[in-house]
C-alpha cells in the first residue's frame, strides 16, 4: 500500500493534463456534489492545487496540511521597509552564504520581472568575486523577454545553464543551490485578476448583465485597488468570471452543461477564504492577491521540485530549492503594502510596479519598466521537458501528490485512486448555501 | 518619415494591390524561356518558393510585374514570356546566372503574348516535362504559403530563429534551440521540414505522403491544429488517419503547472 486513506498529504494536484483525463471523468461522473466541485475547479482553474497556508477557512477534499516551510508569516503591520530594501537584505543574505559557506547559486532566470528583480539584487550587492558563486539557468524564451538585460549584465559574466537541458535533479547533484521567483506573482497579485479588469465587459455582456449595472461596474473598476470599493461590490461580476463557460471545449468530463452554480460556489470559497483572512482584505486586488498569496502559494513553490525534477526526492528537492520570495521579508512587505501602487496601478502595464523601479532604478531600461508584461516563461520550459521514461518518479503527468511524509503518490497506483475517489465522495460543500 | 505605408518605395514591391492581381509575381524559366507559374503574395515568399523550385529548374526569375503589365494566370501562364530577356542580375545575364533564382522588378510593359510553346518544349519528354513542372510549382506555391501560414500561427516559439536571426555570439553554444515547440522528434521544425520534402519531391503525391509521414511521427498535442490548418488552408481533406484526433502522449509532460 502506498497510501492509507486517513493519511494527511502535503501537496495535491487535480489536473487535466491530457494523460489523466479519463481517470478524472469517471471520478466526476460517479462523485456527489462536493465532488464534482473540486474536479471543476480544476477545469475552470487547471491545476486545483489549492491549500491555506494560515488559519483562514479553506478545505480540501482530503485531509491535507501546509508544508511548514511555505506556513504564512504572523501579518505584522509594523512592518516599514520598502520593496527596495528588503530586495537588497534578500541579496545581502546571500553574500553573506557565499562568504560563510562558499554557497553556489543557480538562479533561475526567465527574464520577467520576478527574477530580474532576483538578479539585479545580487549585482547591486554582492563583489565580482562573491558572483562567481552565482550562475544563471536559463533558455531562449528567457533571453527574448529582456535581450538588452542580457547583453549588458549576464552573458559573458555568468556562468549559464540552459534550464531546459538542466532540470531542478541536474542542478542539486551538481551541488548548486536552486533559486527560483516562481512565487513572485504571490506578492504582486495574479493574471487572473488582470485578466477581468482587462476584460470585465466581456464577461459582464456574456452573462448578461443590463446597462445600469454595466456602468456601475465601469464607475467602480478603475478603483479595483482602491481598499473604500470592497471586492463583494463586484460579487455577480466574480461570479460570473469563476463560471464555467457552457461552450467550453476542454476538458470535458461528460456533462453537456456545466454546473450552473459553479461560479457562485467559488466565489463564496474564495469569499469565505478572504473573510477569514489575517490581514486586512478590501479591495478587487486584495480578493485577487489574496487568492494567490494564499491558497495558491503552495503550487508556486513546489511545483517546480515536483514537476521539473525526474530524480531526487520530493522532500530534499522541496528544501533544496530556494524561494526567492518565500522570505519574511517579501511577505511582509506584500502583507502591508495593498492600494498603494506598489503591486499594480491600473492595468497589466502596471503589474509590480515596484519590482519594476527597482529593476529600472539599476539597468535604466524604460522599455522594460513601462512595457514588460507578466509572461508564463516557466510554462515554456515546463511544457517542452524531456520526458526522462527511466525517473524513479514516474512521469511528470501521473504525479498526484505528496504525503505528510513527503512520500510521492501517482495516479497509477491503484491505492491512490482509490484514496481520490473515497475522499471525492466525502467531501461536503460547507462554504455556501 | 517612417509614417509611410503604401507611399514607401518598398510598397511598390508589393505587387497583389489587395488581392486584385493574379500575377504580381510572375516565375520564368529562361531555360523553357516562358513563365510557368504566377502569385500575387510578397516578394520574399516568391523568392523562397522559386528556392525551392530550383531543385528542379535552374535560373529560375522571380519578375515583379508592373501593375499595368500583361495580366495571367497559372492557366495562361506558359503563353507569356519576357520581351527582354537580356536582364542581368548581379553580374551575369539571369539566362546564364546561376541554380538559386534571381528576383527582379521589371519595367512595365515587360511581359509579352506568344501562342506557341517554346520551340524545344513543344512536345515530347520536354513537353511532359514542362507541363510537370507547371502541376508541381502550383503545388509548391499552395503547400508553401500554407505551412507559412499556419507555422505563423502556430510555431510561438521560434527559439532557434531568435537565436539564429536576433541574438547571434550571444547564446551559449551548447544551448537548446528548437526551432518551434512541438515537442515531438523532428528537429527541423515544421515548416523547415515541409520546405525540405517539397524541395525534392518529384511530384505532389509523394510530396503529401511524405508530409503525412512528418505529422504522423510527430503526432503530439501541439501538432493537432497546426496540421488541420495546414490541410484547411491547403484546401485538402484531413487525412483520414488524423481524423479522430488523437495524439501520442509518450512525448508529453502535460500542462502541468
Amino acid at each position: 500500500m502506498s497510501i492509507q486513506l486517513n493519511e494527511t498529504l502535503y501537496f495535491s494536484s487535480i489536473n487535466f493534463n491530457g494523460v489523466h483525463n479519463d481517470f478524472w471523468t469517471a471520478c466526476y461522473n460517479e462523485t456527489g456534489e462536493g465532488g464534482k466541485f473540486a474536479i471543476d475547479l480544476a477545469r475552470r482553474l487547471n491545476p486545483n492545487r489549492y491549500v491555506t497556508r494560515d488559519s483562514s477557512e479553506w478545505t480540501n477534499p482530503w485531509p491535507q496540511e501546509i508544508i511548514p516551510k511555505y506556513a504564512m508569516v504572523p501579518y505584522d503591520s509594523s512592518f516599514k521597509l520598502n520593496f527596495s530594501e528588503v530586495s537588497d537584505l534578500k541579496a545581502l543574505d546571500f553574500k553573506a552564504r557565499i562568504n560563510s559557506k562558499n554557497e553556489r547559486f543557480a538562479m533561475m532566470y526567465s527574464g520577467g520581472i520576478d527574477s530580474t528583480t532576483m538578479v539585479v539584487a545580487l549585482l547591486k550587492n554582492l563583489t565580482v568575486q562573491e558572483l562567481k558563486n552565482v550562475s544563471i539557468c536559463t533558455s531562449i524564451p528567457a533571453i527574448v523577454e529582456n535581450p538588452v538585460f542580457w547583453e549588458k549584465f549576464i552573458y559573458g559574466k555568468f556562468e549559464i545553464i540552459d534550464s531546459m537541458a538542466n532540470k531542478y535533479h541536474d542542478l542539486i547533484t551538481r551541488g548548486y543551490t536552486p533559486v527560483t521567483a516562481d512565487d513572485g506573482d504571490c506578492i504582486f497579485g495574479t493574471v487572473f485578476g488582470i485578466g477581468l479588469y482587462h476584460n470585465w465587459e466581456v464577461v459582464a455582456n456574456k452573462a448578461g448583465f443590463t446597462e445600469a449595472r454595466k456602468a456601475e461596474i465601469r464607475a467602480i473598476m478603475p478603483r479595483f485597488s482602491d481598499p473604500e470599493v470592497h471586492y463583494t461590490q463586484f460579487a455577480d461580476l466574480l461570479t460570473a468570471y469563476f463560471s464555467i463557460p457552457p461552450d467550453q471545449k476542454f476538458p470535458i468530463v461528460g456533462q453537456a452543461v456545466p454546473n450552473p452554480k459553479f461560479g457562485k460556489l467559488l466565489y463564496d470559497k474564495f469569499a469565505r477564504n478572504a473573510q477569514t483572512a489575517t490581514v486586512p482584505i478590501n479591495s478587487l486586488h486584495d480578493f485577487f492577491w489574496w487568492l494567490i498569496f494564499n491558497v495558491k502559494m503552495l503550487n508556486c513553490g513546489v511545483r517546480g521540485a515536483l514537476y521539473y525534477n525526474d530524480h531526487i526526492e520530493p522532500e530534499r528537492a522541496i528544501h533544496a530549492i530556494e524561494n526567492w520570495y518565500n522570505d519574511p521579508l517579501y511577505q511582509n512587505w506584500s502583507m502591508n503594502n495593498n492600494n498603494n501602487g506598489t503591486k499594480i496601478g491600473h492595468t497589466a502595464a502596471t503589474y509590480k510596479q515596484a519590482a519594476r523601479d527597482y529593476i529600472y532604478e539599476f539597468d535604466r531600461n524604460p522599455w522594460y519598466r513601462s512595457f514588460k508584461l507578466k509572461l508564463e516563461s516557466m510554462a515554456l520550459n515546463v511544457v517542452r521537458q524531456d520526458i526522462q521514461l527511466d525517473s524513479s518518479m514516474g512521469r511528470p503527468t501521473s504525479r498526484f501528490g505528496i504525503t505528510k511524509d513527503y512520500k510521492l503518490i501517482t495516479l497509477e497506483q491503484p491505492d491512490v485512486q482509490e484514496y481520490i475517489r473515497h475522499h471525492l465522495n466525502n467531501f461536503q460543500i460547507t462554504w455556501s448555501e | 518619415m517612417w509614417e509611410k505605408t503604401t507611399d514607401a518605395k518598398t510598397s511598390h514591391f508589393h505587387m497583389n494591390s489587395f488581392r486584385k492581381r493574379t500575377n504580381g509575381n510572375a516565375y520564368y524559366s529562361p531555360g523553357v524561356d516562358r513563365f510557368f507559374a504566377v502569385d500575387s503574395l510578397d516578394p520574399y515568399s516568391s523568392l523562397e518558393i522559386a528556392q525551392i523550385l530550383s531543385s528542379k529548374v535552374p535560373g529560375i526569375a522571380v519578375c515583379l510585374l508592373a501593375v499595368d503589365d500583361l495580366w495571367f494566370d497559372n492557366e495562361t501562364a506558359h503563353q507569356h514570356t519576357l520581351k527582354d530577356k537580356n536582364v542581368f542580375a548581379v553580374g551575369a545575364s539571369i539566362l546564364f546566372s546561376r541554380q538559386m533564382p534571381t528576383v527582379r522588378k521589371f519595367p512595365p510593359n515587360s511581359v509579352i503574348k506568344v501562342d506557341q510553346p517554346s520551340e524545344d518544349f513543344k512536345d515530347g519528354n520536354n513537353a511532359t516535362a514542362f507541363q510537370a513542372l507547371q502541376e508541381y510549382a502550383r503545388f509548391v506555391i499552395q503547400a508553401y504559403h500554407a505551412s507559412k501560414i499556419a507555422n505563423m500561427y502556430f510555431n510561438s516559439l521560434p527559439m532557434e530563429e531568435y537565436a539564429r536571426e536576433l541574438l547571434a555570439g550571444q547564446v551559449p553554444a551548447e544551448f537548446e534551440t528548437p526551432v518551434d515547440n512541438i515537442n515531438g522528434s523532428l528537429k527541423t521544425g515544421v515548416h523547415r521540414e515541409i520546405t525540405k520534402i517539397l524541395y525534392t519531391s518529384n511530384d505532389s503525391t509523394e510530396a503529401l505522403e511524405r508530409i503525412n509521414v512528418m505529422w504522423r511521427e510527430n503526432n503530439t498535442p501541439l501538432t493537432l491544429y497546426w496540421r488541420a490548418q495546414f490541410y484547411n488552408l491547403l484546401d485538402v481533406p484531413l487525412p483520414a488517419e488524423f481524423s479522430n484526433g488523437q495524439f501520442n502522449l509518450e512525448r508529453y509532460s502535460g500542462y502541468i503547472l
